[in-house]
C-alpha cells in the first residue's frame, strides 16, 4: 500500500489532538509542555506531507526544521518558566497559577 | 507773545534716560521709610529717618539740575527731554506710556518741588523733632513729593492723572497726621472728598478730550495722518533717535514728519496736532459743538473744574484752610508751594487748548478774580496766623488763575514760582512762631516776637513785602504783569458772549485784592512781631467778643475747661456743625487728643493748656535747621524777581517768559499799550501795596490802636460774618452734607424695605426652584445613574465567573473556538 496525503494528514491530526488533549487534562506543567511539543509535531507531519504532496522542493522540510529548533527554544523557556513557578507555589500543578484572576 | 506768527513745528524731542531718576529717589525714601523707618527710629534713631529722605530729595534735586544742564545746553525750540520706560495700556487707540518728559514749564516745576521739598524736608527735622511717629511723616513727605514729580513730568495724561490722585492722596495722609485728633481727620477727609468733586470734572474733561479727538474704536474719516514738511534748516530729531546715525544732511522725506493724528493722551502729540495749523485738528475742535456748547470749551471748563477742586479755587476752596491742620512743614509744602498749584500747571500745560476758547478763558478768569477777592476779604479778620495764610494762598492762587486765564501763561506760571519761595516761607516762619509760642497759633497772644526771634521776624518780613507786592521783591513782578495783561485783555467771552469789559473788571477787583493782600499780610507780621508779647494777659478782653467762644461756651462747661478757647479747632467743630448734643464729647474728644499731644509736645505745651498765664517760658528762637531754611528762602523770594525784570525795565523780555516761551505755544492777542500805561500801571501796583500796608501799620502796629477794636464793635455784624467765613462752611453743610445725609438716609430705608423685599423674593423664588430642580435630580437623574451602574455591576458579577485565571481554561475557550469556526466554515461554505 502505497500511503497517500490522507494517511499522513490523519497521523499528524492525530498527533495533534493527542498534544492538545494533553495541554487541556493534564495538571502537570511539565506534561503540559509535552503535550505542546505532539502539537508542534503533528503540524510538522502536515508540513512534510504538503511539501511532498502537494508543492514540491524543500520548502516544507525547511519549515520543519525551523519548527524543531523553535521547539527547542520553546521547551528551554518553558521548562524555565516551570521552574519559575514552582519556586513561587511550591507545585507545578498548572491550577495554582491563577493570579492573573484578580 | 512775539512768538505768535511764527508757524510752529513738531516737538523735537530728545531722550534722556535718566529722567525716571528724579521721581525714583523720593520713591525709594518713602518705601525705606514706610517698611523699616520705625525700625531704624527705634534702633538708629530720628536722624537716619530724616537722613535717608533728605538724601533721597537731594538726589532727586542733584538729578533734576542734571536735566536742567542738558535743556539749557539745547537750542530754545528743541528743550524738550523724553524719557519713556515702558508701555502701560495698549487698548484700541488708547494708548499710554510709563514715560517722562521736561519741558521748560515742568522742568521750572521740577526744581521748584525738589529745591522747596528738600529745604522743606530739612525743615521739618527741627519742626517734628519731638514727633512720636516721626518715621511716617517723613515717609509721606517722600511719598508726596514722588506723586507730584509724576504729576509735573508725566508726559501724557495717565501718568499726570496718577499724579494728580498721589497728590491727593499724601496730601490727605499728611492734614490728618495727628489721626487721634478726631478733628484733624475729618479735615483730612474734607480735603480728599472736595478734591474727588474736582477730580471727577477733570476726568470727564479727559474722557471728552479724548472722544473729540476721535474716540477710541472708530477713527474719524477726516483724522489721518500727514506729513508735516518742516522748514528749511530744521533738523528732524538727528540726536535723539540713533546717535550713531548721521546728522548730515538728509532727502526731503527723511526730514519730513509724520504727525500722528487722531485720540492721544500724549501731550506732545496733543500739542502737534492742536499747534500746527495744517493738521486742522484745532480748526475741527474749535468748530465741534456737543448739545450746542463748543466741545473745546466744555473740555477747558470741565478741566478747570479739576483745577479749582486742587488749587482751591470757589466753590471748591473749602477744604484748604481746614488742610492747616496738618503740621506746618505740610501746609508749606503741599497747601502753599507746589500741590495746589497743581491746577494752574494743567492750565498752562493746556495753555493752546485754553486760548482757542475765549469762554473757557473768560470763566477760569473770572473764577479766579473772584476767588482772589473773596479770600482777601477773609484774610482781614481771621486771628490763626495759619488761617491768614491759608486764605492767603487762596487768594494768591485766584491771582495765578486770572494769569492763566487772561493769556499770561507765563506771567501765571511765574506768579506760582514766585509765591512759592515768599509763601513757603511765610508758612515756614509761623511754623518757627508757632514752636517758639510752645504751639499757640493764636496772632492775639503773640506780639513782641521781633526781639525774641529776629530771624523768623526779617525773613517774614521780606515774605510780606514780596507777597504785597513792592518793587524788588519778586511778587510785585508777576502781580502787576498778571493784572496788567487782565487790564490788556479784551478777547474774552462769558458764555459765548464777547465780553470785552472782562479784562477791567478783573483788573479792578484784582488791585483791591492786592490791597487787601497787602493789608492782612501786614496786619499778621505786625501782630505777631511788634508790640508786647501777649501770651496769656491780652486775651481776656477779645475772648467775650470772640463769637466762636460765645457759641461754645455752653457746651465747655461740663468739661471743666471754660477758658479754654486757645484751640480754634474744637469750637469750630461743635458751633459750625450743629452738634448739640454731642458737643461736649467733642470737647472731651479734642483734650484727649491734645492730651497726646503734649507726650510729644515741650512739657510747656501741657501746662498752657490748663492755664493760659502759665506759657512755659518765653518764646524762643528756633534752632538752626529752621533759620537756616527760613533765609534761604527769603532770598529766594527776593533773587526770583531777576527772572520777570519786565520789559519796561531792561528793553528785554523777562527771562523766565523767554525760557517758557516753547512751551507755551498758545496765540493770545492783547491790546496794544504806551510805555507811560505799563508805567501808570506799575505805579497803581505800588500804590495798592502800599495802602495796604498804610492802613495795616495804623492799626496793627505795636498793638496799640484801640481802632480795630472800635471799628469792630461799630460793624459787628459784618465781622461777624467774615470771621466765620461768610458762613460758606455752614452753607455747605447745609446745602450738600445735609441733603447727601438725607438722600443716604433715603437710600438706606429705599435698600431696606423695597431692595431688602426684592432680594427676599428673589431668594424664595430661588428656593422653590432649587426644590424642585432637587427632586428632579434625586429621582430621575439619579435613577438613571444608579440603575446604569446597578447594571453593570450585575453583568460584572456573572461575567466574573468566566474568568477563571487558570491556563487552561481559556485554552478550553481558545480549542472550543477553533473548533466553532471550523464548523461553521463547513456549515456555510
Amino acid at each position: 500500500m502505497i500511503p497517500t496525503l490522507s494517511h499522513y494528514l490523519a497521523v499528524a491530526a492525530l498527533l495533534f489532538a493527542l498534544g492538545l488533549f494533553t495541554v487541556l487534562t493534564r495538571r502537570n506543567a511539565v506534561a503540559v509542555l509535552m503535550g505542546v511539543e505532539l502539537m508542534l509535531n503533528g503540524s510538522n507531519v502536515n508540513l512534510v506531507a504538503f511539501n511532498k504532496f502537494v508543492v514540491g522542493g524543500l520548502t516544507g522540510q525547511a519549515f520543519t526544521l525551523f519548527v524543531v529548533v523553535l521547539a527547542a527554544a520553546e521547551a528551554a523557556v518553558g521548562l524555565a518558566i516551570v521552574l519559575s513557578i514552582f519556586h513561587t507555589f511550591k507545585t507545578i500543578d498548572v491550577r495554582a497559577a491563577d493570579l492573573m484572576r484578580e | 507773545m512775539e512768538h505768535a506768527t511764527q508757524q510752529l513745528g513738531p516737538t523735537v524731542v530728545h531722550s534722556a534716560s535718566y529722567l525716571w531718576l528724579i521721581p525714583l529717589f523720593p520713591a525709594i525714601g518713602a518705601v525705606i521709610n514706610s517698611l523699616l523707618g520705625i525700625r531704624i527710629q527705634r534702633t538708629l534713631g530720628k536722624k537716619w529717618n530724616h537722613g535717608i529722605a533728605i538724601a533721597m530729595m537731594t538726589l532727586s534735586f542733584l538729578t533734576a539740575l542734571r536735566a536742567f544742564a542738558q535743556m539749557l545746553a539745547l537750542p530754545g525750540n528743541e528743550r524738550f527731554l523724553q524719557n519713556t520706560l515702558w508701555n502701560m495700556l495698549s487698548a484700541g487707540q488708547l494708548r499710554f506710556d510709563l514715560a517722562f518728559a521736561l519741558d521748560p514749564l515742568s522742568m521750572m516745576m521740577v526744581l521748584i518741588i525738589t529745591f522747596i521739598g528738600t529745604l522743606i524736608h530739612v525743615f521739618s527735622t527741627g519742626y517734628m523733632a519731638d514727633e512720636p511717629d516721626y518715621w511716617r511723616f517723613f515717609a509721606y513727605l517722600n511719598l508726596f513729593v514722588f506723586a507730584m514729580l509724576l504729576l509735573v513730568m508725566g508726559d501724557n495724561f495717565a501718568v499726570m492723572f496718577f499724579g494728580w490722585e498721589g497728590v491727593g492722596l499724601a496730601s490727605y495722609l499728611l492734614i490728618s497726621f495727628w489721626y487721634t485728633d478726631i478733628e484733624k481727620a475729618k479735615a483730612g477727609m474734607k480735603a480728599f472728598v472736595v478734591n474727588r468733586f474736582g477730580d471727577f470734572g477733570f476726568i470727564l474733561g479727559l474722557f471728552l478730550l479724548f472722544w473729540s479727538l476721535g474716540g477710541i474704536w472708530e477713527p474719524r474719516p477726516d483724522a489721518r495722518s500727514v506729513s508735516y514738511v518742516p522748514e528749511i534748516g530744521y533738523k528732524a530729531n538727528p540726536a535723539a533717535s540713533n546717535p550713531f546715525e548721521s546728522t548730515g544732511p538728509r532727502s526731503a522725506d527723511v526730514h519730513g514728519q509724520i504727525i500722528p493724528l487722531g485720540p492721544t493722551m500724549n501731550f506732545r502729540e496733543l500739542r502737534d496736532q492742536v499747534v500746527i495749523e495744517s493738521t486742522g485738528v484745532g480748526e475741527r475742535l474749535r468748530h465741534q459743538t456737543l448739545w450746542g456748547v463748543a466741545l473745546l470749551t466744555l473740555v477747558c471748563m470741565l478741566m478747570f473744574v479739576g483745577a479749582m477742586g486742587k488749587s482751591a479755587q470757589l466753590p471748591l476752596y473749602v477744604w484748604l484752610p481746614d488742610a492747616m491742620a496738618g503740621p506746618t512743614p505740610v501746609s508749606a509744602l503741599i497747601h502753599a508751594a507746589t500741590m495746589v498749584t497743581a491746577g494752574v500747571y494743567m492750565v498752562a500745560r493746556l495753555s493752546y487748548l485754553y486760548a482757542m476758547s475765549p469762554t473757557a478763558m473768560g470763566w477760569v478768569a473770572t473764577v479766579g478774580v473772584l476767588t482772589a477777592f473773596f479770600a482777601a476779604t477773609i484774610g482781614f479778620f481771621q486771628y490763626d496766623i495759619k488761617k491768614v495764610l491759608a486764605y492767603s494762598t487762596v487768594s494768591q492762587l485766584g491771582i495765578m488763575f486770572i494769569g492763566v486765564g487772561v493769556g499770561a501763561y507765563w506771567a501765571g506760571t511765574y506768579h506760582l514760582l514766585t509765591h512759592a519761595f515768599f509763601k513757603a516761607t511765610l508758612f515756614l516762619g509761623s511754623g518757627s512762631v508757632i514752636l517758639g509760642c510752645h504751639h499757640e497759633q493764636d496772632m492775639r497772644k503773640m506780639g513782641g516776637l521781633k526781639k525774641l526771634m529776629p530771624v523768623t521776624a526779617w525773613t517774614y518780613l521780606v515774605a510780606t513785602w514780596a507777597i504785597a507786592g513792592f518793587p524788588w521783591a519778586s511778587g510785585f513782578y508777576s502781580k502787576d504783569e498778571i493784572l496788567f495783561k487782565a487790564f490788556t485783555q479784551r478777547g474774552m467771552e462769558l458764555f459765548g458772549t464777547p465780553a470785552p469789559w472782562l479784562g477791567p473788571a478783573v483788573f479792578v477787583l484784582g488791585i483791591l485784592a492786592a490791597t487787601g493782600t497787602s493789608f492782612y499780610m501786614f496786619r499778621s507780621y505786625y501782630m505777631t512781631f511788634t508790640g508786647h508779647y501777649k501770651g496769656g494777659a491780652g486775651h481776656a478782653e477779645e475772648h467775650d467778643e470772640d463769637p466762636h467762644a460765645a457759641h461754645a461756651a455752653p457746651h465747655h462747661v461740663g468739661t471743666g475747661h471754660p477758658h479754654d478757647d486757645h484751640d480754634p479747632v474744637a469750637h469750630a467743630a461743635p458751633a459750625a456743625h450743629g452738634h448739640a448734643a454731642p458737643a461736649a464729647a467733642h470737647g472731651q474728644v479734642a483734650h484727649m487728643a491734645h492730651a497726646l499731644d503734649a507726650v510729644h509736645a515741650a512739657p510747656a505745651h501741657d501746662d498752657g493748656h490748663d492755664d493760659h498765664g502759665a506759657h512755659g517760658g518765653p518764646p524762643h528762637e528756633s534752632p538752626r535747621s529752621i533759620t537756616w531754611v527760613l533765609v534761604t528762602l527769603a532770598a529766594g523770594a527776593v533773587i526770583t524777581s531777576v527772572l520777570g525784570i519786565p520789559l519796561l525795565w531792561s528793553g528785554h523780555a523777562p527771562i523766565l517768559e523767554h525760557w517758557l516761551a516753547p512751551a507755551l505755544p498758545a496765540e493770545v492777542t492783547f491790546l496794544h499799550t504806551s510805555h507811560a500805561t505799563e508805567w501808570l500801571f506799575q505805579g497803581m501796583g505800588v500804590a495798592a501795596a502800599a495802602i495796604g500796608w498804610f492802613f495795616a501799620m495804623k492799626l496793627f502796629k505795636d498793638g496799640k490802636s484801640r481802632v480795630p477794636h472800635d471799628l469792630k464793635h461799630r460793624f459787628f455784624g459784618f465781622w461777624t460774618l467774615v470771621y466765620n467765613k461768610y458762613y460758606v462752611d455752614e452753607a455747605y453743610h447745609a446745602l450738600v452734607i445735609r441733603p447727601a445725609l438725607f438722600l443716604a438716609a433715603f437710600l438706606s430705608w429705599f435698600d431696606q424695605h423695597v431692595i431688602d423685599w426684592i432680594v427676599n423674593f428673589a431668594g424664595w423664588l430661588a428656593r422653590f426652584v432649587a426644590a424642585f430642580d432637587d427632586a428632579i435630580d434625586k429621582y430621575v437623574v439619579d435613577g438613571a445613574v444608579n440603575g446604569l451602574g446597578g447594571l453593570t455591576r450585575e453583568g460584572g458579577r456573572l461575567l466574573r465567573r468566566i474568568e477563571t485565571g487558570r491556563i487552561q481554561t481559556y485554552l478550553y475557550g481558545a480549542a472550543l473556538g477553533s473548533l466553532l469556526v471550523v464548523l461553521l466554515n463547513f456549515l456555510f461554505r
